[in-house]
């Protein structure tokens, strides 16, 4: 088309007069400043990304003293955080164990004290709020949950013509969760548990699109835990202060399970309506509950295999 | 010795340069366009110090803008593919020399996509978790997995095969069959696997009766279809006006015949699917009906794709009438196909999927300003890619980039 | 492209540097995109998520009568064990009696010793293990309990590791008035909304 197309267009071989030379340099030089000016915000970024933990490879492929590095660098940034002399640990399952759960439908009063009790054990965020337990009012003489809802105030419970349903991740033995995960960074552990490893997790919340029973939650903004209320025995795996952009969700406290004792929402349930254990244990409660009382699951059509069972008495 | 890769490297610094050449509705448009990127960038470096809050997504709503405007981009990255059939496969003289406009723009839409999930990531800086034997790759059973191998393959195949061609035409050569033959026969199947694939992403979800149907993946086929080659026949005519490049009306009508012909399908298969949602009337309709008719007073996405619904019908009907055989009208029929179907895709199939929430809450979404600020940035950013892809080449189909014989004689001379 | 003269083509080029300096002032100004807002949630009350039993028991036979305690032997031991089989109340004001069709005193209380309970056998048994009068009526429930799929359990699953510790009925129970009371629930959970800052709830429907 043009004969300077046809050349050689180049900087160095063309001659360029000052007046140019100034209205380009004006160019690049907003440019730039422009570009420098739109990364701004980046000065406000707290909590910045340490070497360590940019290259910190998957739990499973940790050693014990890398791990044991981990555990001592984490367990420091807690202690800069929150003021407190954390007991971090990674715990690990216990052989012969697998942890099932059950809930008695005619025991449970609504009274939520399973959820507030887990957001205390658990270090979860207060603002934005995060709570693993949902507890839906459903009217009686129906299953349906879109008829259920979370979001009930009144002064005593329980309310008549209603029945409650605590929902929380159901530790399935076929997780989808674990299933659609594109980096590996939630698996089932041989006791049951579904985990996530809160440093692998990339964040695109794909596993909390997949799960049926809304059981998983994204940290959104960085999680705030009031100083006062750090429980401070830790599991690496379960209920260590989370970074911002993670996914998160009930573990069944796996840092007291594994050293024996009940889940937090368990000990504090009012009505006793829940019931934990080792279903391998044929004397155990839970193994109790699964062979006497009419148990049924949730969504079962969805093909999950939950090990969260549901009755009533 | 290293001649090719001097020339090569000396090519590319032209691309650079002559990219940064043109009139002043090229520098106005160039300069708009970066403009909303780093507007963009900095709404994007905003949700980089605050997290996801910034947005409007919710633990209820975890996907929104975002993976709305990534899944309608895929779509449209596949859409090149209804270029190279004809050319490639029915030898159709027409669209010849249009072929890799149509595979530009998918490198245009893969870059785009990419980028669009990277903004959607909690945790960017862990990007590298994703690579195959450095980090943990779940492949093949997460269908994520999938999706990043298959866009980046088919961002690979197309940057091959446009770069071969633009190149050996630079160097004044004859391309070999070989390099790029079978790239562009591949890259045919595959651009119909990156759409499928997307599709399975939200199909293999039990939890989700709403995308737990076969029908989506056909639906994603049939909508890219026609809203891809819809894009083509405007940015084509853009191209006729701006650059007299050679393009025939007659390349024009065989894409309206294709975007006729996917859009019959699609409104098709929509039919299927409303019959599926609505017949029975079981509860797993509960998504259609929030999406259609709104549910317990939530009705957010009511009028939006009754819109979308209405343009797409309009479009349909537009293409079928022989009034679209003038330009005037397929551009308004390309345009309500594009709009149409992007509000389709986008806020008709991804938000609704998340409502109600699988225990039957219901939580509407709607996107932050911020969020719009990064989807326009990351939009702006693509079509600049585009244009500067459009400013390299074509000089070199109509001939005036090439490597010229003095420099060529210059370099042999030194030589010896 | 078409052609254009070099010189006076770049006279936008100064726009497109003002454009640039607009923009980046913009930036510094912070005038794009909106505000992050979340919503201030504090941490709730402690007793919202207490593992204490609703009921603190009586550890011994004792009753309150205008405002003092009284072991029962007090003034059982000086009253001749009565064979009437009506309820009668007028020295028990303090208790509350809503057992269902189970209204007679002597039912669970021992005939001849107030301050023991009484068994099937009409044997006595002691205060602190009130659970086997329970039995009497209620043994289905008890054997729930026994195995561990009724009532509170606090401690450990793993018998091996600690204790699991189980509580008697009447922790929870009033064993006068034994269905389980009302209470006030935990906080509801708050759904967070960024839009504008208005937070929507989601009201309860149908």
């Amino acid at each position: 088309m043009s004969d300077s197309e046809k050349q050689e267009p180049g900087i160095l071989d063309e001659k360029v007069s000052r007046r140019d030379f100034l209205k380009r340099s004006a160019v690049v030089a907003s440019g730039a400043a422009s570009l420098i000016a739109a990364m701004s915000p980046l000065r406000l970024m707290e909590n910045g990304l340490s070497a360590e933990e940019f290259v910190q490879n998957h739990y499973k492929e940790l050693s014990k003293e890398e791990m044991d590095k981990v555990i001592a660098r984490l367990s420091k940034k807690i202690e800069e955080r929150y003021d407190v002399d954390a007991n971090l640990r990674d715990v690990k399952p216990m052989d012969g164990v697998e942890y099932v759960y059950a809930l008695n439908l005619s025991r449970c009063n609504g009274s939520r004290r399973c959820v507030h009790a887990c957001v205390n054990e658990n270090n979860q965020s207060r603002s934005p709020e995060i709570q693993y337990i949902s507890v839906l009012k459903m009217p009686k003489g129906t299953m349906d949950m879109e008829q259920g809802t979370r979001q009930y105030e009144p002064d005593e419970v329980p309310e008549d013509d209603s029945f409650y349903l605590p929902v929380q991740c159901q530790q399935c033995e076929n997780p989808p969760c674990v299933k659609v995960c594109p980096v590996e960074a939630t698996w089932q552990e041989k006791d049951g548990i579904t985990v996530i490893d809160y440093n692998w997790c990339i964040g695109c919340r794909y596993c909390e699109a997949a799960c049926p029973y809304w059981a998983r939650r994204f940290n959104f903004a960085e999680p705030e835990i009031p100083k006062d209320r750090v429980n401070p025995d830790m599991g690496y795996l379960s209920n260590r202060p989370r970074p911002k952009g993670v996914v998160e969700k009930c573990h069944f406290c796996l840092h007291r399970t594994r050293e024996g004792r009940l889940p937090a929402c368990l000990e504090a349930c009012p009505t006793g309506a829940r019931i934990f254990g080792n279903i391998l244990d044929p004397e155990s409660e839970i193994s109790f509950v699964l062979k006497n009382k009419r148990v049924f699951v949730l969504k079962e059509e969805a093909g999950t295999l939950p090990r969260f069972f549901y009755f009533f008495d | 010795m290293f001649k090719w890769l001097r020339d090569y490297l000396y090519f590319l610094y032209r691309c650079f340069v002559i990219s940064f050449q043109g009139s002043g509705y090229f520098y106005t448009w160039m300069t708009f366009l970066t403009a909303l990127s780093l507007i963009g960038l900095n709404a994007y470096c905003k949700q980089l110090v605050y997290g996801l809050s910034v947005t409007g997504m919710t633990d209820h709503v975890s996907w929104g803008l975002y993976i709305a405007n990534f899944t309608y981009l895929v779509g449209m990255a596949a859409a090149a593919v209804m270029l190279v059939i004809p050319v490639y496969i029915y030898k159709n003289k027409n669209l010849g020399d249009v072929v890799i406009f149509g595979e530009l723009f998918a490198i245009a839409s893969i870059i785009m996509c990419l980028l669009f999930v990277t903004v959607d990531l909690g945790r960017p800086d862990r990007f590298w978790h994703l690579i195959p034997f450095i980090g943990k790759f779940h492949w093949p059973v997460s269908m994520l997995s999938w999706d990043v191998v298959v866009l980046n393959v088919y961002l690979l195949l197309n940057m091959h095969i446009c770069g071969y061609l633009l190149y050996m035409k630079y160097l004044g050569r004859k391309p070999a069959k070989i390099l790029y033959t079978p790239f562009i026969f591949l890259s045919i199947a595959w651009a119909v696997s990156i759409h499928t694939v997307t599709a399975f992403l939200l199909v293999g979800l039990g939890g989700r009766p709403f995308w737990n149907s076969a029908i989506l993946g056909p639906r994603f086929i049939a909508s890219a279809f026609a809203a891809g080659p819809a894009f083509i026949v405007l940015t084509l005519q853009v191209i006729r006006r701006l650059t007299g490049y050679k393009i025939s009306d007659d390349a024009l009508f065989l894409l309206r015949r294709i975007i006729q012909v996917a859009m019959v399908i699609n409104i098709f298969l929509l039919g299927n699917e409303v019959f599926k949602e609505f017949y029975t009337e079981s509860l797993h309709g509960a998504s259609a009906k929030y999406l259609f008719l709104g549910l317990h007073g939530h009705n957010n996405l009511v009028p939006w794709i009754w819109s979308a619904l209405a343009m797409n019908f309009t479009a349909m009907i537009l293409l079928m009438h022989p009034a679209s055989r003038k330009i005037k009208y397929l551009n308004i029929a390309c345009v309500l196909a594009i709009v149409g179907i992007w509000i389709e895709k986008g806020m008709g199939l991804i938000i609704p999927g998340f409502i109600p929430s699988p225990l039957g809450e219901i939580v509407e979404y709607s996107p932050t300003l911020n969020e719009i600020l990064v989807c326009i940035g990351i939009w702006a950013t693509g079509f600049l890619l585009y244009t500067i892809l459009l400013r390299i080449s074509i000089p070199i189909l109509k001939g005036n980039l090439q490597i010229s014989l003095k420099y060529t004689q210059r370099i042999t001379i030194k030589s010896e | 492209m078409k052609a254009t003269n070099q010189n006076e083509s770049k006279q936008y080029l100064w726009w497109i540097s003002f454009v640039f300096c607009l923009l980046a002032l913009s930036f510094f100004f912070d005038v794009w995109g909106g505000k992050r807002i979340v919503k201030n949630n504090g941490s709730v009350e402690k007793k919202y998520f207490s593992t204490e039993t609703v009921r603190t028991p009586l550890k011994e036979p004792k009753l309150l009568k205008e405002g003092e305690w009284y072991r029962c032997n007090d003034c059982h031991q000086s009253i001749a064990p009565s064979d009437v089989k009506k309820s009668f109340f007028s020295a028990h004001e303090s208790v509350n009696l809503e057992h269902g069709v189970n209204n007679h005193c002597l039912s669970c209380h021992s005939r001849d010793n107030r301050e023991f309970l009484v068994d099937s056998h009409g044997d006595d048994i002691d205060f602190t293990r009130s659970e086997l009068s329970c039995i009497k009526c209620h043994g289905v429930v008890y054997n729930d309990w026994v195995s561990g799929a009724h009532g509170r359990i606090n401690g450990y699953w793993d018998k091996t590791k600690g204790a699991a510790e189980k509580v008697t009925c009447v922790a929870c129970h009033d064993p006068h008035a034994p269905q389980f009371k009302s209470m006030e629930p935990s906080p509801a959970p708050v759904i967070l909304n960024y839009l504008n800052s208005i937070v929507q709830k989601d009201e309860p429907h149908e």
